[in-house]
Order: C-alpha cells, then structure tokens, then sequence
C-alpha cells in the first residue's frame, strides 16, 4: 500500500499505451475510467498539426491511449473550462492532466465553490513551461532555420527547446537551443513570458506528481516518475498496481537527487525570470505610469475575465454602469484597478489573461507582479492549499482605520516601493 | 455527457480569427481559444468571444409562403416563380457572410438560370484588394490608419502594436476614437467633417521604408486612403467588415446596398439570402419599406428578421455552425469553417437551397467539389489547394 510522500518508477503493462517515459499517466487514466473511479477523462488532444492542443472529454477508455501525454504547445488551461461547461464537476467524476497552472486553477476555483475537488482526480505533469503555437512556429522557422510544418516532435530537456525533423532530404534530424538563449532575444521566443516566472515545476496539489525528471538507470526512459501527493492519489495508484496496469518499483536514490536539482534549477530560473521582467515594469510611479499606458489598448472585451480562473462573479463590478462607463474604449484605468483589487491577493500566474488579451497588454505581469508583493505582506500563497484569500478575511472597518492611520491613501502598504 | 472542440473560423469581421466552438450534447455551448490560428493565436475581440451566441433565438423552423408555414415543395415552386423575372426587374442579394462554397453555387444560379441583371451583396463600401499580409504589418516602419481601424478590426489592429514594439509608429487620420488614441501622431477632422493630411504625414510614408496605409471598404476616407497609398507608394491592407467580404467580391459579388438605398427604381422581384449574425445591425430594416414594394421577394434565412416579416416566400437555411466551406479574409487567406453541428431538421445549406432551385442543374457532391470549380472558374482561386485550405494556416488567393 502506498501512502502520501512515497515516489516510485511506474511504466504501462499495456501494448496499446506508446508513453515516451513509461506511459504511467495514460495507463492511470486509463484505470481509473476503465474501473469507474471517474466517468471521463478531460484530456489534451492533439488538433490540427503538433501545434494544436485541444480539450476532449473521453468517456470510452479504449480512446485514452490516443490523448497526447503532454504537448509543449498545449497552453490552455483546464479548469476554467470544468467551471464554465461541467458545472464544476459537481455531478461528474473526471480524472484531469494538469500542468502546474492547471493545478493552482483547480484549487482556487474549488476554494470559491466553484469546482468539487471530491470529484475529480488530477494527476499533474512536472511542466517545464510552455510555448504559444506560433510562436514556436515563428521560432523554429527563423532561429532554428527549420520548415515548422516538418517538425513532428518538439521536447523541453536539459534546459533546451529540441525538435526533431525531417530535413529536404527526408533525413531524421534532431536540434536543441537552449531555452535561455531563446528568451534574451528581443522577438519574444521560449516559454510564455508567465512560464518564465512558474515556480510550480512538480505540481504536489495534484493527487499524483508524475514526470520524467529522476529516472534514471536501467529505467531510464522507460519509466515515469511518480510522486504520491494525496489518499486519493495513493488509492489511484494502487489500484492500477493491483489490476497490473501499470508496474512499479524504488526509484534509484541517484535519480531522487537528479530530480531534485532539476526542480532546484528551475525554481531559480523562475525567480531569476521575476526579478528580471518585474525590474522591467519599473518602480512606483514609473510603473503605474507603463501600466496606465499599456491598459489603454484595451478595448474592455473582457477575455481578460472571462479566462481567469479567479474570476467567478456572476454580477461583475467592471460591468457595472456606475463605476465604470460602458460605453467608453478604452475604458477608464478604474476597470484595471478593479481587477487589480479583487484578484490579485490570489493570481496564480497561469498567464491566461495576457495571452488571451486581444490588444496584447501584458495583464498576467502587471498582476503577478502584485501577487507577490502581497504574499510577503500577507503571507498567502494562491493555488497551493484550500486557505481562503486574504480579502476573504478583512474586515472593512478595521481596513478602514488601518488605512486612515497610515495617512496615506493606499489600500495596502506602497506596494509600488516608492519612497514616501 | 459530451464535450469537444471544433476549430472553424470567425463569424464577425474580415479579419479571419480562427476560434474552437465548444460541443457538448449536440449544441454550441461556447468558444475556446484557438492558439493555433496564424492571425488571433487564440485571442478574439468580443465578437468572436461570443460566437456560439451568433446564432440567434429566432430560428426559422419550416419554409413560409405568405407568412404560413409550409412544405418545401410548395415553397420551392413559389420561389421559382422568380424565373418569371428577368433583367432588371430582378435582382439577387447574396450574403457576404456566407462561405465561398455557397456564395459560388448562388453566383452560377443567378447568372446562368435567373439570368438576374443585377447580383450583389447588400452591403457598402467598394471592393478594393490590398497587397500586405497581417502578419507583415508587424514589419512596417511606418502604418497610417484610417477610420478607427484598430478599434473595429481588433485582431488586425493589434499587429500594430508589434510594429510599435519593434520601433515602427502609428500615424492616424480620422474622427476622435481608440485609434486615435493609440496613434504616435494623428490628423483628426475638424468641425466640419473635413479631414486634409498634413504634408508630413505623406512625407514621413514618401520617406519610410515599408509604409502601410490601412482602411476598411466602408470607411468614409477609403478613396482619400487609397489615392495617399498610391501618391506615397505605400502598401495597402484594405480591411472588409463582414467575414468573407473579400471572398464575396472575388467570386463577383458588387456591394450594392448604396445603390439600392439612392434608387427610385425597385426591381420587381428579388431573391435575398440574408445571414445576419447577433450583435450586428439590422441592415434590412431601414429597406423595409423599400422592399415591401418588391412583388416577389423571396428570402433564405436562417433567423427571423425584418425582412422575413415581408417576405413572400422563406426558405429556412443552415447556420454558420451548421455549415461547412471557407471563408476568405480581408488578406486573402482562404480558411476553413467546420460544421459543428448538424443542421435542425428540415432545414437544408444554402447549396442544397440552390440544388433545390435548379433542379439540380447546380450540384454538386459535396464540399471539395464545388472548390474545385471554384478553382476552375475564378481567376483568383486559380492556385488555391482544397487540401492546404484544410490546414490550420489556410491557403492564399494570388501570390503578393
Ligand atoms: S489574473 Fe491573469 S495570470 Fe492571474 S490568475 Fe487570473 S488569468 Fe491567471
Ligand atoms: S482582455 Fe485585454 S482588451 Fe480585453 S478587457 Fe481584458 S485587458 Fe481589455
Ligand atoms: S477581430 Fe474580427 S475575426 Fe477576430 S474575433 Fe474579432 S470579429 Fe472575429
């Protein structure tokens, strides 16, 4: 029996299944809808080409093994969706993939009531980050000098964007840049400017962490990486052990501490990536001003709230004609600060609203970078455990004398760093 | 339960976004990004964002014939009685919302059967061609926008922020608006309504490496922006306002709603395909009272309208969800629109309407063999493949 805390190596037993590492997250798939611990499975599938990520929710378990174990290009998010069109999970079990993202979505929904964490079993995918479609295709074509459309596997590893291919003379070609080469660049190619800064590398909110970082040895490449994060993910696992759907076995102690450098690495990457794109937006006034400036593209759409997996109000306060004009485009900066004052105590970074914005206003950073500011004032940490918000528990007449006490008029303390 | 998505391309305007609909249980639920299209990469303004809603709640259930309910055979005998007509008593009016598959097969019956004298879209403007990609517009140095172009054609306009990132600039000429706005220098019309562009303004684009002028067909300024482009050897990107405005006007279609709003003279009997998406304006109301006069107006549609109020004869039609084919945007990039869902029944594709009507003289099997004779007959489809169309790039009508 398998409890919280305890990794394995875990590899398919099933001929049908062509995981890269083992197959371990299709076969639990798999198991878990073939044996009706969840009536679907919401799954990535692949769209038009290798470029195209799109959700499918499968019901027939002979169908999962043709779902994509993970796509690089796969930058949508899961859970907003299940809010928005499953109503939540509330009357469905499914069994999810998730990105780190993903995870932290499911949780801050589920906080709000929006999604029955009870009925869905999230098995999360170490992510490296992602990179948007065209870019990608802009990318292989102008640095790697590669037609995209000969491309037909791309992988994130050892810190390089790799493609293999198939060049003019129909000849298997492989190629890798570093990722850290690609993103000094001016063009905006690499990772999504949010996976830059994730520090969600191995999603532990999810029931089991799998991934391909520590496998090491003789099961090198044969086998995924599995972290138990939960009762319901142990009972998953061993479940599948005992159907023999998938077999398991000790990960080498060599590999523990590959994959705990790897995750080491990357988390300093993120960091290193804050410091650099939040230096970018400047400081106090300097910054407010880039934000008002860029905030004027908007076109008040509201793909921005619409994609959130924060927002969830029904009655919305930027749609209200008393506070903001509705008419007006760009609307008044309030309809920002709006957005600004509710959400950001729990913005996730999963990028959404800057990808999705139409107008191209980098959101998802201007948000970000006041996450973090209030979880080193506040201490709260969005996306990881069930805790409520910080705005959940303030009280309005104790945040008012707070406030008329520091004799300024900023809600929490300067949050731009401005010298008083 | 149900869920998938279907990739199609975008209802609204000219621009082309490529957006998922989002299928469960055999209706459109809602729109998912599309990363993968090579012009929104998933985003959409808020036309595209509510594109499960364009169908609107009005649909027509069954054919009418003087505003009864009734069967097809009746209504499409009633309808033929428009071959009565000929010349210039007889017009048709075709969508420029429908796909290229369709508007072809409405071409050939109103040429070749009706022998209609006039054949037409019922929208404004002028048909025009511009010679730049969008993604190319990113590349410029210098881009003059007429008409608040960035505001109504979002996705197109955001290219220009790209080229602002990259150190080229935004001049604007027109009325006060979000263009304006985001313009690193403008020439706004005075009191009057009158616009001049300043001398250096053509300059700067004399001078530019690789200017653009941009407009839209229907802009007030479109012949003042086309006759600047010319003068200052800029490229054009010339924008159209409904989803295959460019497609329509390949295939012969002239915009004609100008013309049928200033003329005296009402031809005698008309056949109308309307296609009028939510959140668009009603264009058939202000021609209410003009159309009533018509003696025999028979109109396809798939949603009630003012205009199925005075109809005679109502064919009921496919929606754009229901309907498969292409769209051409305003660049010239041929894409292809899904059909996510089955149609209701009884209700048949505008190519199965003309099939109908011709006695099946206009026929096809299906979707790629009108294509091919799209491709057959009009010139500028002549290099276009049905299989790259099916890619999620598209495919492009004549090499720039
Ligand atoms: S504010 Fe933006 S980045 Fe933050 S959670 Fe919402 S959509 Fe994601
Ligand atoms: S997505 Fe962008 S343009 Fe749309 S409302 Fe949000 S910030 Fe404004
Ligand atoms: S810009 Fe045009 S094509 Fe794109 S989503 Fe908006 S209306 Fe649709």
């Amino acid at each position: 029996m398998s409890a919280k805390g305890d990794m394995f190596y875990a590899w398919t037993t099933s001929s049908d299944i062509k995981g890269e590492c083992g197959g371990a997250v299709t076969s639990f798939l798999q198991h878990a809808l073939a044996n009706k611990m969840v009536d679907a499975v919401l799954a990535v599938r692949r769209g038009a080409d290798l470029y195209d990520a799109k959700l499918e929710l499968i019901t027939d378990p002979a169908e999962i093994p043709k779902a994509a174990g993970s796509l690089h290009c796969g930058t949508l998010l899961s859970a907003k969706m299940v809010k928005k069109y499953m109503n939540g999970a509330n009357d469905l079990k499914i069994a999810v993939p998730v990105k780190g993202c993903d995870a932290m979505a499911f949780y801050e929904l589920a906080k709000r009531t929006q999604i029955n964490l009870d009925n869905v079993i999230l098995i999360g995918l170490n992510c490296g980050g992602t990179v948007s479609p065209i870019t990608a295709r802009d990318m292989i074509a102008d640095k790697y000098e590669v037609d995209p459309d000969s491309v037909f596997k791309e992988e994130i590893d050892k810190g390089q964007f790799i493609i293999d291919y198939n060049d003019a003379d129909g000849k298997h070609q492989h190629k890798g840049i570093a990722i850290d080469k690609l993103e000094e660049g001016p063009e905006g190619y690499g990772r999504r400017m949010n996976c830059q800064r994730c520090k969600c590398k191995i999603p532990r909110q999810a029931d089991l962490a799998c991934g391909n970082w520590g496998v090491f040895g003789e099961k090198s490449g044969k086998a995924t990486f599995v972290e138990v994060c939960s009762e319901k993910g142990a009972a998953l696992l061993d479940s599948a052990v005992k159907a023999h759907a998938v077999e398991v076995c000790a990960p080498e102690p060599k590999g523990l501490e590959i994959r705990g450098k790897v995750e080491t690495a990357m988390l300093k990457l993120g960091e290193k990536n804050r410091t650099r794109q939040f230096a970018g937006l400047g400081e106090g006034r300097e910054r407010l001003q880039k934000m008002m400036k860029l905030t004027s593209r908007c076109i008040g759409c509201r793909a921005c709230i619409e994609n959130c997996p924060i927002c969830y109000c029904v009655e919305c306060s930027t749609a209200k004609p008393h506070l903001i004009d509705q008419n007006r485009v760009p609307p008044d900066f309030m309809f920002h600060l709006i957005r600004f004052a509710h959400i950001a105590d729990s913005c996730i970074n999963c990028g959404q609203c800057q990808e999705l914005c139409p107008m191209d206003i980098p959101n998802a950073l201007f948000m970000h970078a006041q996450q973090v500011e209030l979880e080193k004032m506040f201490g709260h940490k969005p996306g990881y455990t069930m805790e409520l918000p910080v705005l959940a528990f303030a009280e309005e007449a104790n945040e008012r004398a707070r406030l008329h006490a520091t004799g300024s008029d900023m809600i929490y303390e300067n949050v731009f760093g401005e010298e008083k | 339960m149900q869920l998938k998505y279907v990739a199609t391309t975008c209802p609204f305007c000219g621009t082309g976004c490529g957006l998922n609909l989002i299928i469960s249980d055999g209706g459109v639920v809602g729109v998912a990004p599309y990363h993968r299209s090579p012009i929104g990469t998933g985003k959409l303004c808020m036309r595209g964002l509510h594109a499960a809603k364009a169908v609107g709640k009005y649909r027509i259930e069954a054919p009418t014939v003087g505003g009864l309910p009734t069967d097809w055979k009746k209504a499409l005998t009633e309808a033929l009685k428009l071959k009565n007509y000929s010349g210039e008593d007889l017009a048709v009016y075709t969508s420029s919302r429908l796909t290229n598959e369709a508007n072809y097969c409405i071409m050939r019956f109103a040429k070749e059967i009706l022998k209609a004298g006039t054949i037409g879209t019922l929208i404004s403007g002028r048909v025009a061609r511009g010679n730049v990609r969008i993604n190319d517009l990113k590349k410029a140095d210098v881009a003059l926008v007429f008409d608040d172009c960035m505001k109504r054609f979002p996705l197109t306009g955001n290219k220009l922020f790209y080229m602002q990132q990259n150190g080229g600039k935004i001049l604007y000429c027109g009325e006060e608006s979000y263009t304006a706005i985001q313009a690193d220098a403008k020439c706004i019309e005075d009191a009057d309504g009158k616009l001049v562009i300043s001398d250096e303004f053509k300059n700067i684009l004399k001078e530019a490496k690789n200017p653009v002028v941009i407009y839209s067909t229907t802009g007030k300024y479109a012949e003042l922006a086309e006759e600047t482009a010319k003068s200052c050897n800029a490229k054009t990107a010339v924008l159209y306002d409904t989803n295959n405005g460019r497609g329509a006007a390949e295939i012969g279609f002239i915009p004609s709603l100008d013309t049928l709003k200033a003329t005296e003279k009402v031809p005698k009997a008309m056949l109308i395909f309307a296609e009028t998406p939510m959140f668009m304006d009603d264009i058939y109301e202000e021609l209410g009272e003009k159309l009533s006069k018509v003696e025999l107006l028979v109109v396809v549609a798939s949603n009630a309208s003012s205009l199925t109020d005075i109809a005679n004869v109502v064919l009921p039609v496919t929606s754009f969800a229901e309907s498969e084919g292409s769209y051409t945007n305003w660049e010239g990039r041929v894409q292809k629109v899904s059909a996510a869902l089955t149609a209701p029944e009884g209700q048949k594709s505008p190519c199965e309407i003309i099939a109908e009507l011709s006695g099946k003289a206009i026929s096809y099997k299906d979707t790629a063999a009108i294509f091919a004779d799209i491709k057959a007959n009009i010139p500028a489809f002549k290099d276009v493949s049905y299989e790259q169309v099916q890619k999620a790039d598209g495919a492009f009508i004549e090499v720039i």
